[in-house]
């Protein structure tokens, strides 16, 4: 692994991104806004499958209206933190606060995954309610703190200079 | 507020007090400046690294001794230093400076510059987030 | 008190010395104010988009708009709370920066305007439709203009 981040270290596109006058500052700006429209979708969807928002409005409804959104924002997230990565990626591979993003966003990934395997499926019978089950309940609990120990991971980076394991 | 929604709210505000901690374990935390701590070195610049999103400037400072060190100074991104006259040309490795900074909390050889001047006395901001670093005037404190 | 010396004197009062003396804290305001900006991106972006019946379109009425807006005057709330912290840190380098001046105009221009032409056109959403879109419209630029500039506060 050590050597195939030197040896991306090296190509000459990490090069020039690291040094760029302006496209790195591009990307880090598209990340950070991109998260609006991903995480602000994101949130509207986990509140109303926690029950606590907009319940009038019938869960199926806010999902395939949102998802979407949320999805496209989210590519754009990826996107640019490839960018990023690429720009310096030893230095985020040694960041301890890079590390738990990663690993969180998998588990928010594993979160996704499992409620559209179960309950998803299942949503007619609860769609109307205003009060979705439990397990939905928690999904979206859990959604929404992976969000934002993701957010905060992603904040606290730059606090970080070595960290050697 | 449902009981849901209160549990919630205080998980997801303790997740950035816990993510912080770990800054205040580990050592080298160098991000963080001392106010307090004010730097003026004279040395050899052995490494100028113009990246996003700190530069950093490395120089050789020797000591009363003789004892030579090598410290880190932190700047801006490269396109404010490269609007305030640094590249590879005109701050090769070998330069003689004098750095005035902010030494890191950590404690290690590394501080954040505020600006550092060549020995003909041309002073060059860094541009980053010491304080006086975008090279404006302020008030006396 | 010129306005810099004004700056100058927020910066340095004590809790804010001790705020810099501490290296958690700093990255803890901007971390919340981080969530803010989720908060109001997510309440502005569903809420405007509502309004030019587009596809992500929940529901047309009233009661969605008033409640997006709820949501986004929370965001907004943490956002003020922990950008005053945040400004106060820093404040002698921001008076020089143009962006926090465009953020900071462009914001309170866009909390007038959400709170009085913008209620208003929802209230009026049925007689006329291409008001309200293009209240929509206005307030996502606005916003964005605020996000924008925000962030180019934030560079190093």
């Amino acid at each position: 692994m050590a050597s195939l981040l030197e040896w991306l270290a090296l190509t000459s596109g990490s090069i020039s991104l690291h040094q760029s006058h302006y496209m790195y500052l591009i990307v880090l700006t598209v990340h950070v806004l991109a998260l609006t429209v991903c995480i602000g979708t994101a949130l509207i969807i986990d509140l109303r499958l926690l029950g606590v928002f907009i319940r009038y409005i019938p869960t199926s409804i806010v999902l395939s209206r949102l998802l979407p959104w949320s999805l496209g924002g989210f590519l754009i997230i990826m996107v640019s933190g490839l960018l990023m990565f690429y720009a310096s990626p030893i230095d985020k591979y040694n960041n301890l606060f890079f590390r738990a993003k990663i690993a969180m966003l998998f588990l928010a990934a594993i979160n996704i995954w499992f409620f559209l395997k179960t309950d998803y499926s299942s949503i007619k019978k609860w769609d109307q309610e205003t009060l979705p089950p439990k397990r939905v309940r928690f999904a979206g609990g859990v959604g929404l703190t992976l969000w934002a120990a993701i957010i905060a991971a992603g904040r606290l980076i730059p606090y970080q200079q070595y960290w050697f394991d | 507020m449902s009981k849901t929604i209160r549990l919630l709210l205080k998980i997801i505000s303790f997740i950035p007090l816990l993510l912080a901690f770990p800054i205040q374990a580990h050592h080298s935390f160098a991000a963080a400046y001392d106010e307090n701590k004010p730097l003026n070195m004279e040395g050899v610049v052995t490494k100028v690294e113009l990246t996003n999103p700190h530069s950093w400037l490395w120089v050789d400072i020797t000591s009363e001794d003789g004892t030579v060190t090598n410290w880190g100074f932190e700047g801006g991104p490269p396109v404010n230093l490269f609007r305030n006259g640094v590249s590879k040309d005109t701050l090769p490795e070998g330069s003689e400076i004098r750095v005035f900074a902010y030494q890191a909390k950590s404690g290690e050889n590394k501080g954040v510059a505020v600006f550092f001047e060549y020995l003909d006395g041309r002073k060059i901001f860094m541009g980053g987030s010491a304080p006086g670093a975008d090279g404006n005037p302020r008030p006396n404190r | 008190m010129s306005l810099l010396e004004i700056f100058h004197l927020l910066e340095y009062l004590p809790v804010l010395i001790e705020m810099r003396s501490s290296p958690w804290v700093f990255p803890m305001i901007a971390t919340f104010h981080l969530f803010g900006l989720v908060i109001i991106g997510g309440a502005v972006i569903v809420g405007d988009l509502q309004l030019l019946n587009h596809k992500i379109t929940l529901q047309l009425g009233s009661l969605i708009t008033h409640d997006m807006e709820r949501l986004m005057t929370l965001g907004l709330v943490i956002m003020v709370i922990t950008g005053v912290p945040l400004f106060m840190c820093f404040a002698t380098k921001y008076y020089y920066l143009t962006p926090f001046w465009v953020k900071l105009f462009s914001l309170i221009f866009v909390v007038i305007f959400t709170f009085t032409i913008r209620r208003n056109a929802l209230k009026k959403y049925r007689e006329n439709p291409t008001i309200t879109k293009v209240v929509a419209i206005t307030s996502i630029s606005l916003w964005t203009s605020v996000a924008l500039s925000g962030r180019l506060i934030g560079f190093p």
